[in-house]
């Protein structure tokens, strides 16, 4: 690592800007980019039927299922299963980025509950992060980081700020969650999991669904990535985040809380509401937290005349907690790559008064390059991401 | 006052604490019908001392105030309590509330109404050092600053099995009431 650097108030240089060269991710829908993005636009759900021995309270969630995850080490015991998910997601980022462990100055790990309500090894969040770095050859000591299901998103907002500031150059980070009986349990004993199906911003919402998954991103300053050549995904140009307040599972309803971190990242960003094309919402579709987002959504944009397109992605890969974020983040780039928004045809009836056009009745097109994503976490953990699309034919200059 | 090793340049030391228990289950509870981990509630209690070694330089604009929280041992207490329950499905859906780390700084931020941006780094707090001084920076002094004071708080359990909760209230050196941040 570089020394602790200041950055000038109000101006980071241009090659301090914060470049995405490599991502990689697992869902219940597969770990190829390309495939997962070509099934997000086509409406699919991972969404299934949970085997009888699953120890379910819950019946249906967004697993892992075939190929790599029917066996071996991705069927092992949790704390095995989540050290393995892990390593292999975070490998192919790296693999993404055309990067070797030896040139990544830190790695930033963010997970909500792991694998500790499961696992009878009395193991810390620490020692798995620990052994993650250890498996992918990481040389220095790795970042835990942990605030629910903001976990993925806080763990690229870390790697990007410590970019910007000037202590590392290339960082790796993610999120990851696993599913298990103990999270079932704990989500259906809360109230907060769906007994139908999950629809974010419809009238009849009445819940989530459990997913799990792992999200890792490549995260280099420009000047990194000019250096060696590499492809850029997009940037990420600012992040905000702040905390309700308000206890440990109810959301600050008003929304001022979600406001609060996404003026922050605008400001981060240099950004105004009329800059965003794309929101990747958190769309849990519990009533308050749709509630939450919708008000938030309110207040930031009305009488901008900014109408940016609203979608999620839970409905096709189930909440997947700590690797949430991470995965949204992927999501948004590559919708903003792309100049489309995925559809969210479980979104039948739009809730009264949300306030942007959600893509209910297919894909929808883009009009600009930069979007943000948004994650609200148990604890009052409020983060948001200021994502921009690669230019310059996808090489840093 | 002298300064901590969580202040980096541009910042001072407005204030910090020390509460060492055998057991954090003896410090109180701030938040009436609700349970907490114990060492969240050890956290709160060396949050609310630093905030009185502050004096008139404690944090005003409580929306403006950032927090991180370190510690290693976390919420162990409650996860073990918690997973103990699950082969014979019995979950208390507040202790599972209560569970993931970043609880510990949730129930900080409900007690004192902190509304800044948030971390909770469940790591050995040596090993916290270089990405807590640099998110101090970021929220502090660097471009588009995101808070005014940030409360660093810090858990570890020692060899003999007491436990220590640190806290330092860091603001930026020459902060101005009402700044303008967003």
């Amino acid at each position: 690592m570089t020394a602790d650097v200041s950055v000038t108030a109000g101006r980071a240089s241009a090659d301090r800007a914060v470049c995405v060269t490599g991502m990689a991710w697992t869902t219940a829908l597969g770990n190829e980019l390309g495939e997962v993005w070509q099934k997000l636009l086509s409406g699919c759900s991972g969404i299934r039927e949970l085997p009888a021995d699953a120890a379910s309270t819950i019946g249906r969630a967004a697993g892992l299922g075939g190929g790599d995850f029917e066996g071996g080490e991705l069927a092992a015991p949790p704390a095995r299963r989540q050290v393995a998910l892990a390593a292999t997601t975070a490998g192919a980022a790296l693999r993404d980025a055309g990067c070797e462990p030896v040139g990544i100055d830190l790695f930033v790990l963010g997970s909500s509950l792991g694998p500790h309500l499961d696992d009878a090894a009395d193991t810390s969040p620490n020692d798995l992060t620990v052994l993650v770095g250890k498996e992918l050859g990481l040389g220095q000591s790795p970042v835990s980081l942990s605030t629910a299901c903001s976990s993925g998103a806080d763990a690229i907002l870390v790697a990007a700020a410590l970019i910007r500031g000037g202590v590392v150059d290339r960082c790796l980070c993610g999120g990851i969650d696993l599913l298990s009986a103990a999270k079932q349990l704990g989500h259906s004993t809360l109230g907060t999991a769906s007994p139908t199906t999950i629809r974010p911003f419809d009238t009849r919402r009445d819940g989530m669904m459990l997913g799990e998954g792992a999200g890792f991103l490549v995260l280099e300053a420009r000047s990194a990535a000019r250096d060696r050549g590499a492809r850029v995904w997009g940037e990420v140009r600012g992040w905000g985040s702040s905390n309700d307040a308000s206890g440990l599972t109810a959301p600050d309803t008003s929304g001022a809380g979600a406001v609060r971190a996404v003026r922050r990242a605008f400001a981060k960003a240099g950004v105004r509401a009329e800059d965003i094309a794309v929101i990747n919402a958190h769309g849990t579709a519990t009533k308050v937290n749709d509630d939450t987002e919708a008000t938030c959504f309110a207040e930031l944009f009305g009488g901008t005349g900014a109408e940016p397109v609203v979608f999620a992605t839970k409905p096709a890969f189930g909440h997947t907690l700590g690797a949430t974020g991470a995965i949204e983040a992927i999501a948004l780039l590559l919708s903003l790559h792309h100049g489309v928004a995925p559809p969210l045809p479980q979104c039948e009836e739009i809730m009264p008064g949300f306030p942007l056009p959600l893509p209910t009745e297919g894909a929808l097109p883009l009009t600009g390059a930069t979007g943000f994503s948004l994650t609200l976490g148990f604890g009052g953990f409020n983060t948001c991401l200021v994502l921009e699309r690669g230019t310059h034919e996808g090489r840093a200059t | 006052m002298t300064d901590s090793p969580w202040c980096p340049e541009g910042t001072v030391l407005v204030g910090d604490a020390v509460v060492d228990l055998a057991d954090p289950g003896k410090a109180p509870r701030r938040i009436p019908s609700t349970y907490a981990d114990p060492v969240a509630w050890m956290m709160a209690d060396a949050v609310a001392a630093a905030l009185d070694a502050c004096g008139a330089d404690a944090p005003a604009e409580l929306s403006e105030v950032a927090v991180i929280g370190i510690s290693e041992h976390a919420t162990r207490h409650t996860l073990r309590a918690v997973a103990a329950g699950v082969p014979a499905g019995r979950m208390s859906p507040m202790r599972f509330a209560a569970a993931g780390p970043g609880s510990l700084v949730g129930v900080v931020c409900a007690v004192f109404g902190f509304q800044g941006p948030t971390l909770m780094l469940p790591m050995p707090v040596a090993d916290a050092a270089v990405v807590t001084r640099a998110m101090i920076t970021d929220w502090l002094t660097g471009d588009a600053a995101s808070a005014a004071h940030v409360v660093v708080v810090t858990h570890e359990c020692a060899e003999d099995g007491r436990h220590r909760a640190r806290c330092f209230v860091l603001g930026r050196r020459n902060t101005t009431r009402g700044s303008q941040l967003v």
